[in-house]
């Protein structure tokens, strides 16, 4: 069995929440509440905490045990690995979205005459590495980009803070708290922390540092930086700007200059990206292959991980034939099919699991009575 | 074997890392450093300013015999269009990324910017570091054709002496594209852009012959600011009118005054070493209220009158004049804004809407007849910090 040390599966856990967020939430906050889009990356933040909680309640309830194992534990062989499986396809899923949506914005935005099946492939390939080498290698090499991921994220937030314009944020809650706390709600759904209770099992518990623990810290740090990110694009580009650029936070970057020679960094940003985003998907890949391995009765997911990864890039060409339907998707359908995965039944279990050991323990009573 | 094969992998990693698919070579790509756009009939008509690369070198900074940019121009259905017909014209392929500055003639603008915004926010070349200035009385394809000796390339000269002026005289604005369509869709405020105009014989301007004078005769010239209904251009703001804008937008950085000696004959300039704006807006009885206070530190630059600096009462009675002077003109601009135009330019209805966003979401409807009609307080408060090393004026000869 490979493991990781608390540390790293925080790191992983930082890296993962800042992921593909950066780039898609401010601009949907803005678009649903206008200038208040900070206080809905706030909401955002509560929100995730509070599905991060009934993770760590999970965690401690079942110690050891990943999700889909929980799954079979508590529904009995068919319906668990029903919703196993069902787990499994989320995760997937999830990953050639990420995939997509990396593709798409090099696309757009850096390299538009490179055939996007080409940069999914080349990525793919990075990934596929990564968990060749298993948990341990692509957990330290997070580990190594974190510094590299927090000097930038530093960097382009010193400079842009001489850009600030603290009146485009006023008046705030213009149109009362509940589209504020209705688009936070809509947009916890896109750090899927989930994936993360997955490779829980991984980690090397060391005394007070736990993985549920690390999870916690991990998913705060990541969703404060999503805060402030958000905060800066509404206070730089105001909020129509934030609303209608496809990337607004690669505009942001971009705007940065000081004293003439400090500016066009927004490589800086793309590595954060890349970085980020490579890490989002070898963990919800990772988490997929996990569930397969154990649904399966595998005894290693080393051979499912190139065929995997190929579907994956495979896919990710053909399941949204343009940006349009893709960001429909993420408006529209994403929310309730994602919540259903990282919030809706991770609650159930909970429940079924309270009930379970209420009945079991009257059972017990009756029985030494 | 292995060790062949891994070396192999990694030669395989290189060729596909460098994303060569995407490269641009500097000898292949021709820099665009300004772009004009004007209207025929319904077609555009874009004009770009290229540099050309083997006359802007310091060694060849001598050789007159070609110039040190291109102007071509191309007409076309959209700006995108035009764009890729440029090529007809040119040799390398344009690039964008370091354009500098986008100029829209006023008849454009009249019709309306709005459309001709989208390519600009949309392409991936294009940034936003570059600032957008309106033609005066002239076309854009014009200014993009003059030529400037001090900074070789023009659009360069635009660039910086547009940040120059802005920092040093305050009647310019230094306006980015991604601000102009945020002041376009603010719904209490409105945008006003740097007018830029051709001063002397435009056909002399376009010869290199220009740049051989000691006193050029044709120069590109800053003047006034344009403002704007929505995306269309309305009217100009003179050079006051334009000073103050940028006072109560609180976008001056320094900036100098001249006014009337208090109680004697003269004048006297001073320089405005800083100054912060703030407007606040209330709404009291359903009546919309705002108030502007501003807040100018000044230096004495020049003295035409006779004033003892070292006296503390003097500095009062200087900065007592300064203050009920430059009311008067702060309030004269914004009341012809209101009776003559009722545009909004002051961001006035923003600070309604931040002060009262129920108000503002009954009202923004009606704001211009609001904005007509609405009650402007100005606090104007002048500290005079610094004399200069001189304490009295040069003593001089009294007209009997």
């Amino acid at each position: 069995m490979r493991h990781i040390h608390p540390r790293q599966y925080m790191i992983l856990t930082v890296l993962y929440t800042i992921g593909t967020s950066l780039l898609i939430i401010p601009s949907l906050l803005a678009t649903a509440v206008e200038h208040d889009a900070w206080l809905g990356a706030v909401f955002t933040a509560v929100f995730n905490m509070l599905y991060v909680f009934v993770y760590v309640l999970l965690l401690q309830r079942f110690p050891g045990l990943s999700l889909v194992q929980i799954a079979e534990k508590l529904l009995g062989k068919w319906l668990g690995s029903v919703v196993a499986w069902l787990y499994i396809s989320f995760f997937l899923l999830l990953a050639v979205l990420l995939l997509q949506f990396l593709g798409q914005f090099i696309h757009t935005s850096i390299l538009p005459s490179t055939p996007v099946w080409f940069i999914y492939f080349t990525f793919m390939i990075v990934i596929v590495i990564g968990l060749a080498y298993g948990v341990e290698a692509y957990g330290r090499s997070a580990e190594l980009f974190f510094p590299i991921v927090l000097l930038f994220l530093g960097l382009i937030m010193i400079a842009l803070v001489f850009e600030i314009d603290v009146s485009r944020m006023r008046p705030i809650g213009e149109r009362g708290m509940s589209p504020i706390l209705l688009s936070g709600l809509k947009m916890s759904t896109f750090q899927e922390q989930i994936c993360l209770m997955m490779l829980a099992p991984l980690v090397a518990n060391k005394g007070k540092q736990t993985a549920a623990r690390a999870l916690v810290v991990g998913t705060a740090i990541g969703l404060l930086v999503l805060i402030a990110i958000t905060l800066l694009t509404i206070l730089i580009l105001g909020s129509y700007n934030t609303a209608h650029f496809v990337y607004p936070v690669y505009v942001l970057v971009k705007k940065i200059s000081i004293g003439d020679f400090f500016q066009r960094i927004e490589i800086l940003m793309i590595a954060i990206w890349f970085l980020t985003v490579f890490v989002k998907i070898v963990v919800t890949m990772h988490a997929g292959l996990i569930g397969m391995t154990q649904t399966l009765n595998l005894k290693s997911c080393k051979p499912l991980i190139l065929p995997v990864g190929l579907l994956i890039a495979i896919y990710a060409m053909i399941v949204f034939p343009n940006t349009a339907t893709f960001f429909e998707f993420g408006r529209e359908s994403w929310f309730s099919y994602a919540l259903s995965f990282i919030f809706v039944l991770p609650v159930s279990f909970l429940i079924v699991d309270i009930v379970k050991r209420f009945v079991g323990s009257l059972f017990k009573h009756e029985v030494s009575e | 074997m292995r060790y062949a094969i891994r070396w192999l992998v990694l030669l395989f990693c290189i060729m596909i890392l460098t994303s060569c698919w995407d490269r641009q070579e500097l000898n292949e790509i021709a820099i665009v450093v300004g772009m004009g756009v004007d209207k025929i009939d319904d077609d555009i008509l874009l004009s770009v300013q290229i540099v050309n690369p083997g006359n802007v070198a310091a060694q060849t900074a001598g050789s007159l015999e070609s110039a040190p940019v291109i102007t071509y121009t191309q007409r076309g259905k959209s700006i995108f269009e035009a764009i890729r017909k440029l090529t007809k014209l040119s040799s390398r392929k344009l690039y964008y990324s370091h354009l500098r500055i986008v100029v829209f003639s006023e008849q454009v603008a009249k019709e309306g910017i709005s459309p001709l915004l989208d390519f600009l926010a949309r392409d991936h070349e294009l940034r936003t570091d570059y600032y957008v200035l309106i033609s005066r009385n002239t076309e854009a394809q014009h200014i993009l054709e003059i030529t400037t000796l001090m900074d070789r390339i023009p659009a360069n000269k635009l660039f910086s002496s547009l940040e120059t002026s802005h920092w040093a005289w305050a009647a310019t604005g230094k306006v980015t594209i991604d601000r102009l369509i945020e002041l376009i869709a603010m719904e209490g405020d409105e945008a006003v852009l740097t007018g830029i105009i051709i001063k002397g014989d435009m056909q002399e301007g376009e010869t290199m012959e220009n740049t051989h004078r000691l006193a050029l005769r044709t120069l590109l010239q800053y003047d006034g600011m344009a403002f704007f209904k929505k995306d269309k251009l309305v009217g100009w703001l003179n050079e006051d009118a334009s000073k103050v804008y940028n006072y109560i937008k609180n976008s001056v950085i320094s900036s100098v005054g001249v006014y009337a000696c208090p109680e004697q004959e003269g004048e006297m300039t001073v320089e405005v070493t800083d100054a912060k704006s703030r407007v606040k807006g209330m709404v009291r009885n359903n009546q919309p209220k705002v108030k502007v206070s501003l807040n100018i530190e000044v230096n004495v630059g020049e003295l035409e009158c006779s004033m003892d600096l070292t006296q503390e009462h003097t500095l009062q009675q200087i900065e007592l004049t300064l203050e009920e002077s430059f009311k008067k003109v702060v309030e004269d601009t914004i009341a012809e804004m209101q009776t003559k135009y009722q545009i909004d330019i002051f961001g006035f209805g923003e600070a309604i809407h931040r002060a009262n966003p129920s108000y503002w979401l009954e009202h923004k409807e009606e704001w211009s007849e609001l904005f007509a009609k609405l009650d402007v307080q100005v606090d104007m408060d002048f500290h005079v910090r610094a004399i200069g090393g001189f304490n009295r004026s040069v003593p001089m000869q009294k007209e009997e």
